[in-house]
């Protein structure tokens, strides 16, 4: 156990936007439907919100500078709790991590946590480079390097290590979609095969196309608050955070130690260590899925699967609904959502699992639901245990 | 629009050097003179270490493949009519990686620990930077 105030903050209100394709509307426009939506959720009004977390870098996510202050301002909070820590993908788990920090400090007592993009229809050139020309970005930006090539870069390494097969990867793209097919707010619903993977365009070796997630335009937002006030809002109780960790990788793909493993190791140590439980404790995860690999290398890094196994796990079936580890039961970036920063949705989808209410695979009476979320080009992690209260 | 300005060096009073290096046909590396430790990308200081200043000293070029991916599609417009081009990260022979392009070795005869060496390319116009080939 570490000094984490285990389980005493509920995630009460949550909400993930049903849009996928919204051309013409602007992300804040998203924000606000997601923020009512989640407050509607947890029975609180707007006027008692006193912390609130989001960030935005991209121009599909309209993020200029003060972005925090702009959305606040357009959704109509005042709030005394800011927090806009930018660990891309990763980062709605972070202000959940915070959040509870916050709470417990006295600093906010409802804080919100919203997410909103228009990756797919955003009309202005969003460039794809892991960082800019400056700096150190002006070593690696000239070559190319893009998200996916970063991904795939580590797709390589891995499987020249240990063996890992295209078909093994495509598998996890094929469940994914297999769930997705249960949700009726999925992207894509139409059952996929391992031969359909291969046989998709291939974008930048070893991945295909359908080994890369959906582009959408959505959001999401959450409502924490303590266990106590939980009491008082509309379903009486929520999820709450037991475990919390985060951990930051690298910029540029060069400074990355090891291709085969992700930050995952370290924020994922540090959620388990503070909820006082292990892999072993786990039977269903969201596990970042921004690309097929981010699964294997994620899976192998939080300790489920031992190192260099991950390709025998997958095609044994491990994921499925009778498997070790049903994953992204909503189906998951890879067919159901992400407009990027996926992090917001695998959470919502950990309290729905928790609640009884996965639009997808829901499993029966689940205790704990394990999220990882993977920022950037594998650059930072972060990592929830959520788990129902007694 | 995209610009190919857009994926040009900004060059600071740091890359200068490296650049400079280039522009002479040399991989220019730093170390620190208290470990010997080599780091890549270059910085004011040694990293780790933000009071202690880094040396410049001239790489072999000699290094081997840590990994790579061949881009086939590029959304950028700059890119597009690259593609298909080797993006990899090489281990260096002095210890840091870095990344680059892999020139003149076919798709098929790419693996994952092969021998390299530099070669200058100019990868953009007006843009010679250190890409590797079969040693």
């Amino acid at each position: 156990m570490t000094g984490f105030p285990s389980g005493s903050v509920a995630i009460v209100g949550a909400f993930e936007s049903p849009r996928r394709k919204a051309p013409g509307v602007h992300p804040y426009q998203i924000h606000a439907e997601v923020i009512g939506a989640a407050l509607a959720d947890a029975g609180i009004g707007i006027e008692e919100v006193d912390g609130f977390a989001t960030a935005a870098s991209f121009p599909s996510e309209a993020g200029w500078q003060l972005n925090v202050v702009e959305v606040a301002e357009y959704v109509g909070l005042k709030p005394s709790w800011i927090d806009s820590t930018d660990l891309g993908g990763a980062m709605s788990l972070s202000h959940v991590g915070h959040a509870v920090a916050a709470i417990n400090a006295g600093l906010c007592k409802v804080a919100v946590i919203s997410y909103a993009s228009t990756g797919r229809s955003w009309p202005l050139p969003a460039t794809d480079f892991n960082t800019g020309r400056t700096g150190p970005g002006q070593y690696e930006v000239p070559f190319g390097a893009s998200t996916i090539s970063a991904y795939a870069l580590a797709a390589t390494r891995y499987m020249h290590q240990y063996g890992l097969t295209s078909e093994q990867l495509a598998q996890i793209a094929v469940q994914m979609r297999t769930y997705a097919a249960m949700n009726p707010q999925a992207m894509y619903r139409t059952p996929i095969t391992v031969d359909d993977v291969l046989a998709s365009p291939m974008i930048s070796t070893p991945l295909h196309k359908l080994d890369c997630c959906v582009v959408s335009d959505s959001g999401g937002a959450i409502v924490v608050t303590s266990k106590a006030r939980a009491r008082d809002t509309r379903r009486g109780k929520g999820p709450v955070v037991l475990g919390f960790g985060e951990a930051a990788s690298h910029g540029q793909m060069n400074q990355m130690a090891d291709m085969t493993t992700t930050a995952a190791e370290f924020s994922g140590r540090r959620a388990f260590a503070s909820a006082g439980l292990s892999p072993a404790d786990i039977k269903v995860a969201q596990i970042y899925d921004s690309f097929t690999i981010t699964v294997a290398l994620t899976l192998e890094a939080l300790g489920f699967v031992k190192r260099g196994e991950v390709g025998d796990f997958v095609a044994s079936g491990q994921l499925g609904p009778q498997g070790r580890l049903p994953i992204n039961t909503d189906g998951g970036g890879l067919s159901s959502n992400h407009s990027g920063r996926r992090g917001m949705y695998a959470t919502i989808e950990a309290v729905r699992q928790l609640r009884g209410e996965s639009p997808g695979l829901q499993l029966p009476d689940p205790e704990l639901c394990l999220v990882s979320g993977t920022g950037g080009w594998l650059s930072a992690t972060s990592t929830l245990i959520l788990g129902n209260a007694s | 629009m995209i610009e190919v300005d857009s994926i040009l060096p900004v060059k600071d009073a740091v890359s200068s050097v490296w650049f400079d290096g280039v522009a002479q046909g040399k991989l220019l590396l730093q170390r620190d003179a208290k470990t010997g430790k080599a780091q890549f990308y270059p910085r004011a200081h040694i990293t780790g270490a933000p009071d202690r200043e880094p040396e410049w000293f001239e790489a072999s070029g000699k290094a081997t493949l840590y990994s790579y991916t061949v881009v086939k599609r590029s959304v950028h417009p700059q890119f597009a009519s690259h593609v298909p081009f080797t993006l990899a990260v090489v281990d260096l022979a002095e210890g840091p990686r870095m990344t680059t392009w892999i020139v003149d070795v076919p798709e098929d005869e790419l693996r994952c620990d092969m021998a390299l060496k530099v070669t200058f390319r100019e990868i953009h116009p007006g843009l010679t930077m250190p890409c590797f080939t079969k040693a």
